[in-house]
């Protein structure tokens, strides 16, 4: 790759001379190459994504089975989602996941930008680089590295327990447990990601605030809360609203630590491990994008709020 | 991303820089600055529990790494310690003689190339012109992007299930290429790099001095976008080469190394946690070099969308 360079001079000599005020045929070839241009990518995207999105909502409207096809049942499969306990079970799991997570993700990638911004912490790229690190693995990977973290025996924390003479904890095949990892692994694996975004947001905020901030003597917590979150609203929309679709999909992290089968008593069932389990083990289509959809709309509801909400009045 | 660099001078970089254009830097006074005399404890403090947090948060990379070294027998035994005191390549060698170790990597290098270079030249062409051309249906069709953000993936994995064994794709590696070409984020990142780094200035330049839209494209708009570019395709690779779900329902009897890996986890009769732990832990160099290399550019153009969206 060579860096052909564009000769300034030439820049600035063409500069003064008068725009081209758009003439016909010319804005007419400009649109043939607009149209070329986002040509390579629309065709692919109509036809693998558009098209599979807006043929699933036809098809949630159906008992399609397998690869013989269905007939149409209307809201069938909606109604039938109201009262299938497994589907609610999932729903309540995702949304005490979207609660445990989405704040922490947030507010505490916010407050970890804002700290990794001070002056006096040593070595702050070091130290943004290694929070940012566990966004790198594979979420297979991730699954392994926490299977290996807590084996209910060989697992650290049950090594360092019984180094301390205290019982071991089982931290994988405990119910009341798997929705805690689980947030702590997505929290772990993400709020690096979110520091970074903060970061550019706070890096570009006017100083002054800051400044006046300090004058009044507010101190560092008050500095958090009534400058920094204000001040970064859009960013944190942002994180918010990438966190709900994050937490809404989940399918990788509750799949490498709990298989299809949820965990213990189908503690870590999610709405993505129950529309895989739905659509791919038992192949009812119809019914696995029904809760596609179902999905959709919650993710599109909660986003709507979050910008609602958040919105200056 | 604020910029209001001149673009030549990003466009006269050395073509191995990744350095973003530059943008005035602000620095925000310190939470604790203001605190006078009492400022060394505080900073002792902040410092002290920032690199406990970010000990802990390295620590499971930490383990999978170490524990990949010791030797089969002790991986799961209560002889781990925070040092190993054994030292083995034995569980790399088992992994590179495996059998189906090699096609899973060549599989999953066709895949991330694919997605990874294609994607970016799709997205980046997209997203120019969605920043900088007019055409009818511009608003439209980016808010319909836009829109496809918000559903998740898996809406479109049911009915490609179905487009795929209908066009014969079922096993073959472009059923897991072809979803992952486009993703709308990909156009919405590199349109608002285009807004951020390409002055409108410079294109009405070319377009006087006679240049076509696409003479214009690769020889003027390209170079600058470069960094941008870099910070795209590395999210493709990082994406692509860690996608576990797309190949596992589209793909029967090849693999890719997710794929192969979430086998080896799941493998039903023998534990091969060795052979599953060294195949973590191999996965994620293609990566780490990546982001050590580019670090800088995938963090600015991943932010891009952030603070101007």
């Amino acid at each position: 790759m060579s860096a052909p360079s564009i000769p300034s001079g030439l820049v600035r000599r063409r500069r003064r001379t008068k725009p081209d005020g758009g003439n016909p045929p010319r804005l007419r070839q400009k649109q043939r190459t607009a149209y070329l241009f986002i040509a390579p990518f629309f065709i692919i995207f109509t036809v693998f994504q558009l098209a599979a999105m807006a043929a699933s909502l036809g098809m949630s409207l159906t008992n399609w089975k397998g690869a013989t096809g269905g007939q149409y049942v209307a809201l069938g499969n909606y109604g039938a989602l109201l009262t299938d306990p497994m589907f609610l079970k999932a729903m309540w799991h995702t949304l005490v996941l979207w609660l445990l997570t989405v704040p922490a993700l947030s507010f505490g990638g916010l407050f970890l930008a804002h700290v990794l911004n001070s002056r006096l912490v040593k070595a702050r790229s070091l130290l943004r680089t290694l929070f940012f690190l566990p966004v790198l693995p594979s979420l297979v990977v991730v699954g392994v590295l926490f299977l290996l973290l807590l084996d209910p025996v060989y697992g650290l924390p049950n090594v360092f327990l019984s180094t301390l003479g205290l019982p071991a904890i089982d931290l994988r095949n405990n119910p009341n447990v798997v929705l805690p990892v689980l947030s702590l692994v997505i929290i772990w694996r993400w709020i690096g990601y979110n520091m970074v975004i903060h970061l550019a947001g706070l890096q570009s905020l006017p100083t002054d605030v800051m400044e006046s901030a300090k004058v009044d003597g507010a101190n560092a917590w008050q500095t958090f809360w009534k400058v920094i979150v204000p001040m970064s609203k859009p960013t944190l929309v942002f994180t918010t609203i990438m966190s709900t679709i994050g937490a809404f999909n989940l399918f990788d992290e509750p799949y490498v630590l709990f298989g299809s089968d949820a965990g213990p008593n189908q503690a870590g069932l999610t709405l993505g491990t129950y529309m895989y389990k739905q659509g791919f083990e038992f192949f009812n289509l119809g019914y696995a994008s029904a809760i596609s959809y179902t999905v959709a709309a919650v993710v599109l509801v909660l986003s709507l709020v979050q910008m609602r909400v958040t919105r200056e009045d | 991303m604020k910029t209001d660099s001149s673009p030549t001078q990003a466009a006269h970089e050395s073509p191995s820089s990744v350095e973003h254009p530059p943008r005035p830097r602000v620095e925000i006074p310190s939470l604790t600055r203001s605190r006078g005399r009492r400022s060394p404890v505080l900073a002792l403090l902040t410092n002290g529990w920032l690199w406990l947090l970010a000990l802990l948060v390295i620590f499971p990379i930490y383990w999978l790494v170490s524990t990949s070294f010791l030797p089969k027998e002790q991986i799961l035994g209560a002889e781990q310690r925070l040092v190993p005191n054994h030292f083995t390549l034995e569980n790399y060698r088992l992994l590179l003689i495996n059998q189906e170790f090699w096609p899973a990597v060549r599989n999953s290098v066709i895949v991330s190339t694919v997605v990874t270079v294609v994607g970016a030249y799709f997205a980046t062409l997209a997203g120019y012109a969605f920043a900088k051309l007019q055409f009818a249906g511009r608003n439209l069709l980016f808010k319909v992007l836009l829109a496809t953000m918000m559903i998740p993936l898996m809406v479109a994995l049911t009915t490609n299930y179905v487009v795929m064994s209908k066009l014969g794709l079922l096993n073959s590696l472009w059923a897991v290429i072809l979803p992952q070409l486009t993703p709308a984020f990909g156009i919405f990142w590199m349109r608002q790099y285009v807004i951020g780094a390409v002055p409108d200035e410079i294109l009405e330049a070319a377009r006087i001095d006679g240049a076509g839209e696409l003479r214009t494209f690769s020889h003027i708009v390209l170079p600058i976008l470069r960094p941008g570019i870099a910070g795209l395709m590395i999210w493709l690779f990082l994406s692509s080469w860690t996608q576990l779900l797309l190949p596992l329902t589209y793909l029967q009897d090849k693999k890719t190394y997710p794929v192969f890996l979430n086998a080896l986890r799941t493998f039903p009769a023998i534990p091969v946690t060795h052979l599953l732990i060294a195949a973590s832990v191999l996965s994620m160099i293609p990566i780490v070099l990546l982001f050590v290399f580019a670090q800088k550019s995938f963090v600015e153009g991943m932010s891009a969308g952030a603070v101007k969206g």
